[in-house]
């Protein structure tokens, strides 16, 4: 019946292919199809010729594009039009005058699996192939290249197209480097030294240097430094009498120059372990466990216990250093040196502290930076007492224990402000609170003054009350939602406070690389720009971000006319991690701009938190 | 008697409107339709030049095709199996390589069933002979039937299956 069936409706077909001489399909690949294509029939009898070609010219099939990225890399990039693909295996690259330059290995993401009749698997690319070309330079001059592209591709309706050669023509900029960088993430290009200078002239790290000259001078009142400082300084300017004001400032000056130089390296040390650990920090596990080491660390200060170098290793040092010849430059510097590594136990805790959160900043030249001020306070004392000769130094006392109390006091703070990151507002708050109250406690503020009490203790009671006070306060903020231990009022019906309306970015959310090209190209023909925000729960920049940088006047404002994006990238999966490698990037937080055109504005990537002043100046700056 | 009478009427009328609705409809999209094809005479495997005009008088089945295109691979089997079907009502299959000689070696001793019709070697680097064929991108597989009067009778783009192969040739030869 059915062979029947077939030999009656065989003429049907051959009749039909016959009706589209020139174009005929692959979709009649199944014997059976050929039946699907009967609405053809009427086609081909002329009701319906404005059939559009069924295959696109090549340079319509696979649009070419190419581009310095950076002046050791360029980037070659296709836009595969939908159901057809490129092979990976065919892509070939050379550079045709190349002098002096040559080409690595080429990078591109990982494309998909095709499984072929006669190929086998085969990895392709659909809708978009972007591939990284490193350079190795010989010449470092700005230099005119040409680069020779090979690809070839293929359509799903099963024809080919024959490979390709395209040349793209540069005017290479001169390199400072003769190898790119490896990572894939493409740097945020903005002069080293520039970007130290913008650091800078924040107000916000003239600030912190300044006050990481202040917590050095603290630590020069703790009780094992003061009490070191004439001894060092007459061991430093030597027993003789003779020593000029003058000489024995800089005899002290390179003591301390010295010692500065010892803790600045620890500080570029932390700094740079920390820019590979940036992604961990992220974690709220090792958020939790480095605010637990403050806790830790805090203790010690309490006295607790003693947090110091082995003692070997300390009396070792100090041989050394006590063989130096005191009144000599050198034997001074050689002393500091030595004595920065020979670390009390009321510096030990404190300086793990800051470099800890140093690391954490990942930020190599600030730590470092901070770190040799920090030693410039600590140093200012001796500096002090050596060239005076002794006439300037606080009378030394038990109070100098309070001093290292005030080092615990600030290192739990810290441990607080970490867990700030990732535990909910209100727990961070109650946490305040006690710090507070307890520190009040500590400060007499619960006991009674006798009636012929010093001006010190009067003072230090008021302000134990002070603070008993703001603890209080901020345990009720807490207790009725407020957030913030800086306004811990608001949002609490106490006082009347009224409630603020916090508004947010409006973000419109995508998953996949598909979904952020329809968009950018969307916004592009409507003239718009796009600001792209990569996501993630587990990631403590962007909720601060959020929370702060986003909810600002002034950022919304420069935001008003771009489209906002985001890709939530809490699952990290396949499509996750193909977005990000699509940018070079290794997760979240990292924020890309388009410009109208939908070209990404490389230049003015944001990887990591950004506050709202800043960021808002950021994005005017960028579109 | 009757049915094969009736099977017959029906082919020819089918054909008389089909060929007639495609003269009008895509007279403009294929210009080689009933022309006379391109001669060509291009080297086989064993370097011997072959001239198209050897075939002169067959149903010829002219396949473009290239190792590098998978489409290609995929249907030359169907072809092996349709030159034995159809050899004996003069039909003649020939493919033009446009490719490197070697790898259309390679890839011919590998194939199984072994073709059993001649490969001729195009030249990959300009597609001059299926550019005449009216292949201006160089798109693979290109399939060409020529009729026995030695007009292009039918073109086609993209890989081809047995069964589609049979029904064209069965159309052909009626």
């Amino acid at each position: 019946m059915i062979k029947k069936l077939r030999t009656l409706l065989a003429p049907f077909a051959v009749a039909l292919l016959l009706s589209a001489p020139t174009y005929l399909h692959a979709e009649g690949n199944t014997p059976g199809s050929v039946f699907d294509s009967l609405s053809s029939f009427g086609q081909s009898l002329g009701l319906g010729s404005q059939e559009e070609p069924r295959f696109l010219k090549p340079d319509d099939a696979f649009i070419f594009s190419s581009e310095i990225q950076d002046p050791n890399t360029l980037v070659a990039r296709w836009d595969v039009a939908e159901n057809y693909y490129l092979y990976r295996e065919r892509f070939a690259f050379k550079l045709v005058d190349a002098n002096g330059i040559e080409l690595l290995e080429f990078r591109a993401p990982k494309g998909k699996l095709k499984e072929d009749e006669n190929f086998g698997e085969m990895e392709v690319y659909y809708n978009e192939a972007v591939v990284t070309l490193p350079l190795k330079r010989t010449n470092l001059a700005a230099t005119p290249i040409t680069l020779e592209v090979t690809y070839q591709g293929c359509a799903e309706d099963g024809f080919c197209y024959p490979p390709a050669t395209k040349t793209a023509e540069f005017d290479l900029p001169k390199a400072t480097a003769s190898e790119g960088s490896v990572a894939g993430a493409p740097p945020v290009f903005v002069p080293e030294h520039e970007r130290i200078a913008n650091e800078l002239a924040s107000d916000g790290k003239w600030l912190m240097l300044l006050s990481f000259f202040g917590i050095g001078l603290l630590l020069a009142f703790t009780p094992c430094v003061l009490p070191m400082v004439p001894i060092l300084s007459s061991i430093i300017v030597g027993q003789s009498e003779q020593v000029t004001t003058r000489r024995a400032f800089f005899l002290s000056l390179s003591y301390v120059l010295a010692m500065a130089l010892t803790y600045t390296f620890a500080g570029v040390m932390a700094g740079m372990f920390g820019q590979n650990l940036q992604v961990m920090f992220q974690n709220p596990w090792i958020i939790g466990a480095f605010s637990l080491l403050f806790v830790a660390l805090a203790m010690s200060m309490f006295g607790f216990y003693e947090l110091q170098m082995p003692s070997a290793l300390q009396s070792r040092l100090d041989a050394l250093s006590r063989k130096q010849n005191g009144g000599s430059m050198v034997g001074a510097g050689v002393m500091g040196l030595l004595s920065a590594l020979i670390v009390g136990p009321c510096v030990a805790a404190p300086l793990a502290g800051i470099l800890i959160y140093i690391g954490m900043s990942g930020d190599a030249v600030f730590g470092g930076l901070s770190l040799f001020v920090l030693s410039l306070g600590m140093g200012a004392p001796l500096l002090l007492f050596g060239t005076s000769a002794g006439k300037f130094l606080p009378k030394m006392g038990s109070w100098m224990d309070s001093v290292k109390v005030v080092f615990g006091v600030m290192m739990l703070g810290l441990a607080i402000w970490m867990l700030e990151r990732v535990a909910p507002a209100q727990a961070t708050m109650f946490l305040w609170s006690i710090l507070l109250i307890g520190t009040a406690v500590y400060l007499g503020a619960g006991t009674r003054l006798e009636m012929n009490a010093s001006g010190w203790q009067k003072l230090w009671k008021g302000l134990g009350l002070a603070m008993l006070f703001y603890g209080a306060i901020v345990m009720l903020g807490a207790a009725s939602g407020g957030r913030d231990v800086l306004q811990p009022l608001q949002g609490t019906s106490v006082l009347g406070g009224a409630q603020d309306k916090v508004e947010h970015l409006n973000f419109k959310t995508i998953k996949s690389l598909d979904d952020l090209k329809r968009e950018v190209e969307g916004a592009a023909q409507k003239n718009q720009a796009v600001m792209f925000d990569f996501y993630a729960d587990w990631c403590v920049d962007c909720k601060i971000m959020e929370k702060r940088t986003f909810t600002d006047a002034k950022v919304q404002q420069a935001l008003n006319n771009v489209l906002l994006l985001q890709a939530d990238v809490t699952p990290n999966d396949d499509i996750d991690q193909a977005l990000l490698k699509a940018f070079g990037l290794f997760g979240p937080p990292a924020i890309l701009f388009f410009d109208t055109n939908g070209n990404e504005i490389k230049s003015h990537r944001v990887i990591g938190f950004m506050a709202a002043d800043e960021f808002a100046a950021h994005v005017n700056d960028a579109l | 008697m009757s049915s094969t009478l009736s099977k017959v009427a029906v082919y020819l009328l089918c054909l008389g409107i089909t060929l007639g609705a495609a003269q009008t409809a895509n007279a403009q999209r294929d210009p080689l339709l009933n022309q006379p094809r391109p001669a060509f005479t291009l080297p086989d495997l064993d370097g011997t030049p072959r001239s198209v005009s050897e075939w002169d008088g067959k149903l010829l089945v002219i396949n473009f095709w290239a190792s590098w295109c998978e489409p290609c691979l995929r249907e030359m089997p169907a072809f092996t199996q349709l030159q034995q079907h159809y050899r004996d009502q003069g039909v003649q299959f020939i493919g033009v390589a446009l490719d490197d000689v070697r790898d259309v070696n390679a890839f011919l001793s590998g194939l199984e069933p072994r073709i059993n019709y001649p490969i001729l070697l195009g030249d990959g680097n300009t597609f001059e002979t299926p550019m005449a064929y009216g292949n201006q991108y160089g798109i693979l597989p290109h399939t060409v039937i020529v009729d026995k009067t030695g007009k292009i009778a039918y073109t086609h783009f993209g890989s081809l299956t047995y069964e589609q192969g049979r029904l064209l040739l069965m159309g052909m030869l009626l």
